[in-house]
């Protein structure tokens, strides 16, 4: 199993013995000081967050100096919206480069909302919950094992022939909570650590912030991981626009990177 | 612009259309689907009574819509797994046979499935898809979309060169309801049943009995502090920039609200957009609806300026 690491700014030293991963599954800042992640000289991965169309402009013209003056010998990108992930197929077709293309983690369809694991546990059918401001319980029925293999699927599996189409030769996913379907998809799997929830563009992103906050503040406040409370047993956190939680299960047998966020 | 309304029921279409509204989009489950996966927002995003219940239903829906001459889209827009597909292929064969205007999805796997059958159907990409940049709606063009659905977080203002870059297609954004601070595309939280608490303040208790493990309080975005209360969603200062952009139609969500709820809002929509004022449309908003929730909030001046520079 090869073992990667996000580094999300400049860092020095890098860590040795481990893939790297640049950039963000979820915030686009990093394409505000992209320097650096042209200059690193080992094998990476570039996790390109869903694009805005002003990020996504910046994002094709820094393409370009990056297949001009990167130094690294294995540059792989993971785009997570179709568009850029068709755009970085073309470049790389038209500009003959050597450089891989991987799906990205949020373009995986993965069911991984923490109460699915509450709601197929054989034991427990009953849960407390808010109602407006008053306490109700919830009780429910097993679910079918067809529903139970649909959500065990990330949906993204059903769509090699297109991935193929797009020369993508890696999956991306994350975490889940309900077990692993026993094949593979066919293509290399990276395994994310933890299990990412959804996506909340944060004041910077959205451009729709305390106008008092100024984009740097806003961005920075973005970065640090806040603690957002509890969701099926688990501590939902957010940072970087990605809402997530951590998932302890083991990777599947199928997949061949594990990626430390 | 013209508008797009959820309906449920036939008997729904004629006093849309009569209220303004100009087309139609359903979700649909059905007793089959709810056996083997769930009365939960599997099949078209939407759980339960948001849903046309039966084909006898959906084809009232078709008839009425057709006689009326208003087009109607059926939500096939949830992410689906291999055994589901044959359930899906048939249920758009069937639309298709019925009348039904165009499918609305978002997995292009089954995109590439039915534009191989050459149904006479358009294809809308639903928001779910995350259209975000002008290579997604080109991307998407290539695979058959006619329409695309916009992603709710896109600025009015942002869309011009976004919408001009992808000629040839038809554009659709949000204009009402619905609203969440989550980009639902991303968002694999489960949606299911919300239930009102009961009306003698005793704890409300409700056993479910199907594979349905919500209840409103397990919405993600309600745990992130979005009220189910709060006045809907409206993008009604909105629709001039829209319209520029580009945009041709605009979504109401809502689906299963009641139908008494549809057409206030659709009324207070068109007479907004023929005031002369934003200012006027707050007022008018606020007198119905209480405090102004803009689907699209003007952005900060200063951090606009600084996002991209």
């Amino acid at each position: 199993m090869e073992l990667a690491r996000f580094i999300f700014d400049e860092e020095r030293p890098l860590p040795e013995g481990e893939r790297i991963y640049a950039g963000h599954p979820g915030c686009g800042a990093w394409l505000d000081q992209p320097a650096w992640i042209a200059g690193l000289d080992r094998p990476f991965t570039l996790a390109v967050p869903p694009l805005s169309e002003p990020r996504f402009r910046q994002f094709a013209g820094w393409l370009r100096d990056l297949a001009a003056y990167g130094r690294s010998p294995d540059i792989e990108l993971a785009p997570n919206d179709w568009g850029t992930l068709n755009y970085c197929h073309d470049f790389i077709q038209e500009q003959s480069l050597p450089w891989q293309l991987a799906a990205g983690v949020l373009l995986a369809e993965q069911h991984t909302d923490p109460l699915l694991a509450q709601f197929c546990c054989p034991t427990e059918r009953r849960s407390p919950v808010w109602s407006g401001d008053e306490r109700a319980e919830l009780a429910w029925s097993p679910p079918p094992p067809e529903l139970t293999e649909h959500w065990r699927w990330p949906g993204i599996f059903g769509k090699t022939a297109l991935l193929g189409r797009l020369g993508v030769s890696r999956l991306e996913l994350c975490g889940q909570p309900l077990p692993w379907p026993e094949q593979g998809p066919g293509l290399p799997v990276s395994i994310y650590g933890p299990a990412l929830l959804s996506v909340i563009p944060c004041a910077a992103c959205s451009s729709q912030g305390d106008a008092g906050l100024s984009y740097a503040a806003a961005c920075a406040a973005c970065s640090v991981a806040v603690a957002l409370g509890q969701r099926g047993g688990r501590t939902l956190r957010r940072a970087r626009n990605v809402l997530w939680y951590e998932q302890d299960s083991p990777p599947p047998g199928w997949a061949d990177r594990l990626v430390y966020w | 612009m013209r508008f797009a309304l959820p309906v449920t029921e036939a008997s729904e279409i004629k006093p849309l259309l009569e209220a303004g509204a100009d087309e139609f989009y359903c979700g649909y489950q059905d007793h089959r689907w709810r056996e083997s996966w769930g009365d939960h927002d599997s099949l078209s995003r939407r759980q339960g009574a948001a849903n046309v219940d039966c084909r006898e239903a959906l084809a009232c829906i078709a008839r009425e819509a057709g006689l009326l001459g208003a087009p109607v889209w059926l939500a096939l827009n949830s992410c689906y797994s291999p055994p589901q597909y044959g359930y899906l292929i048939e249920l758009a064969q069937q639309w298709a046979a019925l009348g039904g205007h165009g499918v609305i999805l978002r997995d292009l796997a089954l995109l590439s499935l039915l534009k191989g059958l050459e149904l006479p159907l358009f294809f809308s990409i639903s928001l779910l898809a995350v259209a975000a940049n002008s290579a997604a709606l080109r991307f998407f063009q290539e695979q058959g979309a006619d329409r695309v659905v916009l992603p709710r977080f896109i600025p009015p203002l942002d869309l011009q060169e976004m919408l001009a870059a992808a000629p040839g297609l038809e554009y659709e954004a949000m204009v009402m309801d619905d609203g969440c601070p989550l980009i639902d595309g991303y968002c694999r939280s489960i949606h299911a049943t919300g239930y009102p608490p009961r009306s003698d303040n005793a704890p409300a208790e409700r056993i479910i009995q199907t594979f349905d493990i919500g209840g409103s309080a397990h919405h993600l975005c309600q745990a992130l502090g979005r009220s189910f209360d709060q006045p809907p969603a409206c993008a009604a200062c909105s629709l001039p920039l829209l319209e520029q952009a580009g945009v041709g139609v605009g979504k109401f969500g809502g689906r299963g609200t009641p139908l008494r709820q549809r057409l206030e809002k659709l009324r207070f929509l068109r007479a907004a957009a023929a005031l002369d004022s934003d200012g006027q449309r707050a007022q008018r908003y606020q007198r119905l609806f209480g405090p102004c929730n803009c689907y699209y909030p003007r952005p900060a001046s200063a951090l606009r300026e600084r996002r991209w520079s």
